[in-house]
């Protein structure tokens, strides 16, 4: 069953088989496969219950209800936005569902003898089978991804249409703010309810504070139940034999900081990818409406390739349709009164694109305050060339498809009309220069052969106490280079399948 | 230095410098009276900071919805994690010291006519980058209230939500529901 902080008002001792901290792609996964196996499982969530009736399609209300500080958490120098999920589902509410398979090079790279393609391979296709993923219909391309499509096969370059899980879509286009249409093959859809009727308990609002630990054994969690206004109602304590953290990689390393758990190598939070991007936007003559619709259906990998040395080494950009509701897409056009308003009355013919890179740039979590996260992370030299080639590429394929102008959003914002002013304009990326956003955050508590150089073995359990396991995308030794939803959810089905 | 030193340091400079320096203080709103979580002299900052991002050169507003929609901002501070509320509220101190040492101006911030507010504004826009995030957050705040104002969204071709977001519960939330534990409807 499902208990929210209406009903969790007293202080309660609590002893279930496994505690699963994290209810997103990697806990939800975990909670469905170990529950219907017979365990008693609980799942604590920090987020609310959000139901269809929840999701507003308003950018004011479902911020705070759908992201970590109401989507406004940055790195610590301010240059990227880092955004990841709560809520019952986690991430799972508000992404936009593209289920792109962990690409086999990442996973050969890794070179872990004891999780390959072979045995992770089954994982990936039974997710995809759970949760209906199937290729976007023609029919289903909105006028953006029609304007990115055509620029792509105009120039030749590759591309193709993406794989998704949803069902019953009527295309809104509100999807980065949860799905009011209940659509979404996702955590919230699939799982939580198969889980529940399995026996699974889930305490939403609900926030672990500490893993409790001694010796090389977790032995439960100790966790307060949140009321509306952010105080504290109601203290939670779960007993368990086997405790697994799947709080995304931002809050998991926290949690495990904030629990003092061993980490003689001072590894946990070390590591950070954010698999980051930066946006161009076509401005057409046409009204493209880029917020309805299926936002993200079509991409462009000419720029991406998996393959070790040779040509394609320098190939990790990702190009893929992007969209925003006004907010959204206020905040990251640049400057601000006349010049912006301007822009924002062109809003209806903007086709963006984004652009993200496989990240070789690494970075930290750490705490900061009580449960705030300090990520450190920066950008290296690499990566941002990487970014302004991708920026470059984005306008190419809008000019390509018939953009008027392509605006850059950088501080001193930067229009390009034709091949000729692309040539020329000098487009480079810097931090605080450009609005730099992240929606994948991984690696951070990486799985790996041997206790001095990784946070867990290759099971996802930690190396420092035997019965405390990672299932989120923190395990990733590397950045995957696409989005990890698909990956994450099979990474649970996997951790939950290694836990005896 | 790192960027929060920097912070505490200027915070504390400026309020020295401030203190020291006679300004008249613009009257409070009444809407900044009824604040949660900014302080009357935060919502005062804001305010004006929303009307120099969003209106046009001429001082015009983008629409005719009058005033700052102080309490959303109040609203949308009171989400953000005590550090970023903090941070915040040493940027707006800062801010409204600026015109000093960043415009000349002899001058609070808010005391500015708008002209003068705008080039601050653009200051900090455009200046040292440990300096453009304050500019950046105050933007965020001042278009997320902005744009979710429906009277806003006629003149940029939105259409809105496709749902009433009346939160009443339809046959889709109804396997939803059926799942919480006894006692969790109300």
């Amino acid at each position: 069953m499902i208990h929210t902080r209406r009903t969790l008002t007293a202080d309660q001792e609590l002893e279930f088989d496994v505690c699963i901290i994290g209810s997103g792609a990697g806990g939800g996964a975990a909670a469905y496969s170990l529950s219907r196996a017979g365990r008693r499982v609980a799942v604590i969530e920090r987020g609310s219950y959000l139901t269809p009736k929840d999701f507003s399609q308003r950018e004011e209300k479902m911020f705070p209800q759908l992201f970590y500080d109401a989507g406004g958490r940055r790195t610590r120098d301010k240059a990227i936005r880092v955004l990841h999920g709560h809520g019952v589902g986690g991430s799972t509410l508000h992404n936009i569902n593209l289920c792109k398979r962990t690409p086999e090079e990442v996973i050969a790279g890794w070179e872990l003898p004891r999780f390959n393609l072979e045995k992770f391979n089954p994982y990936l296709i039974k997710i995809e089978s759970l949760l209906g993923v199937t290729a976007v219909r023609e029919d289903q391309l909105n006028a953006s991804n029609r304007a990115f499509r055509r620029g792509v096969e105009k120039l030749g370059y590759r591309g193709g249409m993406l794989s998704h899980n949803r069902q019953g879509c009527v295309g809104s286009g509100f999807c980065e703010l949860g799905c009011a249409f209940d659509a979404k093959m996702n955590v919230l859809r699939v799982l939580v309810p198969q889980a529940v009727a399995a026996g699974a308990e889930i305490y939403a609002d609900t926030r672990a504070v500490a893993v409790e630990h001694s010796g090389r054994r977790a032995r439960g969690v100790q966790c307060e139940v949140l009321a509306e206004d952010g105080r504290v109602q109601a203290r939670l304590r779960i007993r368990a034999r086997t405790v697994i953290c799947a709080g995304g990689a931002i809050e998991t390393p926290l949690l495990l900081q904030r629990s003092g758990v061993p980490d003689p190598n001072h590894l946990v939070g070390s590591r950070l990818h954010l698999h980051p991007g930066v946006v161009a936007a076509g401005v057409f003559d046409e009204p493209i409406n880029s917020w309805m619709g299926i936002p993200q259906s079509y991409e462009c990998t000419e720029f991406l390739s998996f393959k070790r040395g040779g040509t394609d080494e320098d190939k990790r950009v990702w190009i893929i349709a992007g969209s925003a509701h006004p907010a959204g897409a206020a905040s990251l056009l640049p400057s601000f009164g006349d010049e912006h308003r301007k822009r924002m009355e062109q809003y209806p013919r903007f086709a963006p694109l984004s652009s993200m890179v496989h990240d070789r740039s690494s970075g930290t979590v750490g705490r900061k305050g009580e449960y705030g996260a300090d990520i450190n992370y920066q950008l290296n030299e690499e990566d941002c060339a990487q970014l302004a080639r991708g920026l470059r590429e984005s306008a190419r394929i809008l000019l390509a498809a018939g953009a008027r102008e392509v605006l850059f959003p950088f501080t001193e914002p930067l229009v390009v009309r034709n091949d000729a002013e692309l040539q020329a304009a000098p487009i480079a990326v810097r931090p605080l220069e450009i609005d730099v956003v992240a929606v994948h955050p991984m690696s951070s508590v990486w799985m790996g052969r041997d206790a001095h150089s990784s946070c867990t073995d290759e099971s996802g359990r930690y190396q420092q106490l035997d019965n405390l396991y990672i299932s989120d995308a923190s395990l990733y030794p590397t950045s995957l280079g696409v989005p990890p939803q698909i990956s994450t959810y099979a990474i649970g089905l996997y951790v939950a399948d290694q836990i005896t | 230095m790192n960027r929060r030193r920097f912070i505490k340091g200027a915070a504390a400079a400026t309020f020295t410098i401030g203190a020291g320096i006679r300004l008249a203080a613009p009257s409070a709103g009444a809407a900044c009276s009824q604040l949660r979580h900014l302080s009357v002299n935060q919502g005062r900052i804001l305010s004006a900071s929303y009307r120099a991002i969003t209106s046009d050169t001429n001082g015009a507003p983008l629409c005719d919805v009058e005033g700052a929609p102080i309490g959303l901002i109040d609203d949308l501070v009171g989400s953000l994690s005590a550090r970023d509320r903090f941070e915040l509220s040493a940027g707006l101190v800062l801010l409204e010291q600026s015109p000093l040492f960043l415009c000349g101006h002899w001058s609070r911030f808010t005391a500015l006519n708008l002209e003068q507010q705008r080039d601050c504004l653009n200051k900090w826009r455009l200046g040292p980058r440990i300096g453009r995030p304050l500019f950046t957050a105050i933007k965020e705040l001042c278009f997320l209230a902005h744009y979710t104002e429906p009277a806003h969204w006629e003149s940029i071709g939105y259409r809105g939500p496709l749902v009433s977001g009346s939160g009443v519960a339809t046959a889709l939330d109804a396997p939803y529901l059926a799942l919480l534990a006894p006692g969790e409807l109300p």
